[in-house]
């Protein structure tokens, strides 16, 4: 499975920075905090225009990590 | 925004008989917009759109697929969230999330299209579903569950 192991390092890093945008969107490729959106689909456009085809990680700023619930049974590979 | 059921006699609606999976609906599940823009700058073909059955779950925050049906539309992730289930015994587990186009179609009647939305893969498919139609659309919707005329109506 691919991940965005490094994305997500760089999202931690620079969090505290970040904070001041929450709710909002940031797009990140590698190290580059590349740019912060009011929404998703903006931020996703400016991805796939700017990076194309490669890894990148777009996420919902937030002080604490939010939690998606399920109540059905799931699994994961 | 709707705030009756009188207002979603305006809505666009769909209706479907609960089945002995529940409210289940086939849903088209294909390559966000902005992926298929990316595909055809690169010279590169956009993998064919699928059609799952989609459990309409209101205990899920948000919208899953089954992880073989993922595969066929051959989309990395792009996000990663985190999860609580039955599953994780109360802790959490961090999975990744994929960029993807939603199509309910309504019959005949055109359908209610999503761009691009965050998913989560799961394994579905043993319970015999492809997907789980979670709060995040649902958000955007209304949902009437008729139980006793084992109907139900999603107005969009």
């Amino acid at each position: 499975m691919e991940n965005l192991n490094k994305e997500l390092d760089t999202y931690a890093l620079n969090l505290p920075s970040l904070i001041a945008s929450a709710g909002k969107f940031v797009v990140i490729s590698g190290e580059n905090v590349a740019g912060i959106f009011d929404t998703y689909n903006d931020g996703l456009k400016f991805a796939y225009k700017e990076f194309g085809l490669n890894p990148f990680l777009i996420k919902k700023i937030s002080p604490s990590e939010h939690v998606s619930f399920f109540t059905r049974e799931l699994s994961f590979a | 925004m709707c705030h009756s059921l009188q207002e979603n006699c305006h809505l666009p609606s769909i209706n479907l008989q609960l089945t002995i999976y529940g409210p289940i609906i086939e849903i088209v599940v294909g390559t966000s917009q902005p992926r298929q823009e990316a595909l055809i700058a690169a010279g590169q073909v956009i993998p064919p759109s699928k059609i799952g059955k989609f459990l309409i779950d209101t205990g899920a925050s948000c919208t899953c697929i089954d992880i073989d049906l993922m595969e066929s539309l051959e989309i990395p992730p792009s996000g990663s969230t985190t999860i609580q289930t039955p599953s994780t015994n109360g802790g959490l587990h961090t999975c990744n999330l994929y960029d993807v186009m939603l199509f309910i179609p309504n019959f005949g009647n055109g359908g209610y299209r999503i761009e691009a939305l965050p998913i989560v893969e799961t394994h579905l498919s043993s319970q015999g579903i492809n997907g789980l139609l979670g709060r995040d659309v649902l958000d955007k919707c209304a949902l009437n569950y008729n139980g006793s005329a084992q109907m139900y109506t999603l107005s969009y």
